[in-house]
């Protein structure tokens, strides 16, 4: 079934063959796709003309699913069942929600593991509620490029750990596309710099999303994108912003406002409306209708605004800082400062950012599209569309470790790490005899075991029983151009492979893929289904009713026996009309047009006969 | 396009992944611990653009698990040569059959060494605590003299290797390494604050 075809990769195909790929930004508060068209990137748009479509997923109570501008018009009606910013969930647990977006409007369940959402439909994982959104982007690109995509590249905020990652490759894989590659999001801002503005030298790449902060550095070259370092926040972004507006809103309304969704959700809506004005204009006003019904208009200077938002953007810096450290670059030393992500739109941003670097940045690419534009470029690469020798080197983003005794943790690989990479690394047993041993691999620049990300707890089997001590476990830890970590294990001194098992601490295992992707499966064959016998049954009946028409008018014309038979074909119809077989449906049908064959006939010619009736045939010619 | 051993010099395939070479090798370049930067990265990214993952997107299971240990062992030549200390490190492992940084090879014992150190981290510890970040600059910059100095030493000392000679070199090198680490450390932490 083409929906979820997952390439087999096979390499070469025809030199001149060209192949449909995208690049994807799939981002907190908007999503869009790009392609590229006659050598040049262009973002895909929808049949209104918009190539924005807010990340917004709404699950309806009739079993449909709304993604876009319309789920987000929903928001505040049904604050439930309507998720925003996912991506700000993406690979987290439950407990950590509390230091993520604050007050979330949808019921969180709680339990081990990646945090679920329950909606009118269930329970959905925020990789299902990204695979909508992503759904939704690959049926545009498929409809305006005219034909199934071979791949996408999928852009991540730098600073996404492993488990996010692995998230959204999964909800990729959900909404039956080919992973290309995870590209990061700075990274494919280079690239879209680089090839379109001729960039070459050390940039820094300021990308502050709805919800996620970013800066890289990146030294370019004839083609060349080398990522020295990143830093970043995985929960800052424009919407902090707009969440400290909406604290204000509130505050100023706490007399007449509650503590109803729906109210919050319109005020969190005010605060960024209110936030987008004030980039261009001094003063802003927004409407609002309380609680009660009673519309009423709030007022806000920039100057009060840019003294709210000013600790979010000071937020950014440290990681600013960091990179630069780690790179061992002195901001002097930079030859450009480009801003991406809506929120950089902000003048005191602008400005700030400006200090920070001692330069103007740039944004001569709209920074809502240069993402996805730098990943349509190189998405076109990776399927063999260009010659151009473009080559992407990124970095491991959080350090890699293991939990050693005493609940700290041992780096294995440090941050900042060109990908791919390897390290391997030899433990031994404890006890005469033991078989197996567990693993414990954390992300993170912690010195703490609960300070980091917990990515995956590894089991070891098959260890072949020695005095203690005299095993060598070879765990080789490898993290591939995606960022993705993957471990395998051998006894050294007998060569015996030990037998790794994952169980990811965030993310889905394999047996929870493999069992959505099959629903996924199972209800898009449920789907067409559906809508054939929906098309069987509007065109059973219509048969049905014609036939009934004509009996009613002409049965006379019919002999017994020849009635006899379309009254069998008719009950037949009848009855396949009761039934939810669309094949039995037009069967029916086509036997009761083939028996009625002879009516249609005989009525025919009795028309004609009443127009010829008391005319010659000379008369008729004449005419 | 000169790739090294990854290609097929006839019909320019990826070829399976050699674990027997050398980093200097991987990257067609002589084996000693005086290496032109330049150099270095020129052979590193051609070589990186032949069996790069991104050029085998579209490629079987194992041309991609191929290159993905091709480029994966290019990356850690580039880190290892790029990094004098760690470029000498690996060169004494190639020469005297194992690393001089190890638990096995004991460490600093030159008390003179060890004095410089000891200051050192008063100083550090002195300038911290009162947020001195003009000292933690002067600091930083001594160290990074003190690091050319070892440098050249080791050039010297390389040409003909003993382990005695080598070893406190390399010794030394990474106390300044975990000096100018706890320096940043500091910084980072006033500025995550």
């Amino acid at each position: 079934m083409a929906l979820l075809q997952i390439a087999e990769p096979g390499q070469s195909t025809a030199p001149h063959e060209h192949r449909l790929a995208v690049g994807i930004d799939l981002g907190t508060t908007h999503s869009l796709v790009a392609t590229i068209r006659s050598a040049q990137p262009a973002v895909l748009r929808d049949s209104q003309g918009r190539y924005l479509l807010p990340s917004v997923v709404q699950y309806r109570a009739d079993g449909t699913v709304r993604v876009g501008e319309e789920a987000r018009a929903e928001a505040a009606a049904d604050p439930h069942n309507t998720i925003a910013s996912v991506k700000r969930l993406m690979g987290r647990g439950a407990e950590e929600l509390q230091t993520l977006a604050g007050a979330l409007p949808y019921q969180v369940l709680a339990g081990e593991g990646m945090v679920r959402l329950q909606t009118v439909q269930g329970e959905k994982t925020p990789v299902e509620v990204s695979a909508e959104i992503l759904r939704i982007l690959r049926q545009r690109a498929e409809e305006s490029l005219g034909g199934e995509l071979t791949g996408a590249v999928i852009t991540v905020p730098a600073y996404f750990d492993d488990a996010q990652r692995q998230a959204t490759k999964d909800a990729a894989r959900l909404a039956g596309i080919n992973v290309l590659r995870l590209l990061a999001e700075p990274t494919a801002a280079a690239v879209a710099y680089g090839l379109d503005k001729g960039a070459e030298g050390l940039f820094a790449i300021y990308d502050l999303g709805g919800g996620t902060f970013d800066l890289s550095l990146l030294r370019l070259q004839k083609g060349v994108f080398e990522v020295l370092a990143t830093a970043g926040d995985a929960a800052l972004g424009g919407d902090d912003m707009d969440r400290l507006i909406a604290e204000q809103i509130l505050a100023h309304f706490a007399e007449q406002g509650d503590s109803s969704p729906a109210w919050q959700r319109q005020v969190l809506l005010a605060a960024r409306a209110i936030k987008e004005r004030l980039s261009s204009l001094e003063e802003a006003s927004v409407e609002l209708v309380l609680p009660s019904g009673k519309a009423v208009q709030w007022h806000l200077r920039r100057e009060q605004l840019e003294s709210w938002i000013e600790p979010v953007i000071r937020r950014s810096f440290a990681p600013c800082r960091r990179a630069l450290r780690d790179a061992h670059i002195r901001p002097e030393e930079i030859d450009g400062v480009v801003l991406v992500g809506g929120a950089t739109r902000v003048p005191l941003l602008r400005r700030l950012v400006a200090e920070l670097f001692g330069r103007e940045p740039l944004c001569d690419i709209d920074p809502d599209q240069v993402v996805a534009l730098g990943a349509a470029i190189q998405a076109d690469a990776l399927v063999g569309n260009q010659s151009d020798d473009l080559l992407l080197m990124d970095v491991l983003p959080l350090s890699l470790g293991l939990e050693t005794m005493g609940g700290l943790v041992e780096k294995i690989i440090p941050r900042n790490t060109p990908i791919p990479v390897a390290k391997a690394q030899e433990f031994t047993t404890f006890k005469d005899g033991q078989t197996a041993m567990s693993i414990h691999v954390l992300q993170g620049e912690r010195e703490k075991v609960e300070d980091n990300r917990s990515l995956a707890r590894f089991s070891l089997r098959g260890i072949p029983p020695m005095t203690a001590g005299a095993a060598r476990i070879r765990v080789t830890f490898q993290v591939d151009a995606d960022g993705l970590l993957a471990v395998s294990a051998e006894e050294a001194s007998t060569g015996v492979r030990a037998e790794v098992q994952v169980k990811p601490s965030y993310g889905l295992d394999d047996a929870a893929i493999t069992r959505m992707l099959r629903e996924a499966i199972a209800h898009g064959k449920e789907d067409i289904e559906q809508r054939r016998l929906a098309e069987a049954r509007v065109e059973g009946e219509r048969v049905r009713e014609a036939l009934d028409a004509a009996l009613a008018q002409d049965g006379s014309l019919l002999q017994s026996d020849e009635r006899a038979g379309i009254d069998a074909a008719r009950a037949e119809l009848l009855h396949a009309l009761g039934g939810d077989s669309a094949t039995a449906i037009d069967h029916a049908a086509e036997a009761v047009e083939k028996a009625a064959e002879v009516l249609v006939e005989r009525r025919m010619n009795q028309a004609v006969r009443k127009a010829m009736a008391g005319h010659s045939i000379d008369e008729w010619s004449e005419k | 396009m000169e790739a090294g051993a990854a290609l097929c010099p006839q019909c320019g395939a990826l070829q399976p992944f050699d674990p027997s070479l050398s980093l200097f090798a991987i990257l067609g370049l002589a084996e000693g611990f005086v290496i032109d930067p330049a150099a270095l990265r020129s052979a590193a990214l051609e070589r990186l653009r032949a069996v790069h993952p991104d050029r085998f997107a579209q490629a079987d299971g194992r041309t991609q698990r191929q290159s993905l240990e091709w480029t994966t062992r290019l990356n850690e030549a580039q880190a290892v040569l790029g990094d004098p200390l760690r470029r000498g490190d690996y060169l004494f492992s190639r020469h005297f059959g194992q690393s001089a940084l190890g638990e096995e090879m004991g460490s600093l014992r030159d008390p003179e060494v060890l004095m410089r150190q000891m200051e050192r981290r008063e100083a550090l510890e002195e300038a911290a605590a009162v947020r001195d970040q003009a000292a933690l600059e002067r600091l930083r910059a001594e160290a990074h003299a003190e690091e050319k100095q070892i440098e050249e030493q080791l050039a010297a000392s390389f040409t003909a290797p003993e382990a005695g000679r080598i070893a406190p070199l390399l010794q030394e090198w990474q106390y300044l390494r975990k000096f100018l680490a706890e320096i940043d450390q500091y910084e980072e932490r006033w500025d995550f604050a």
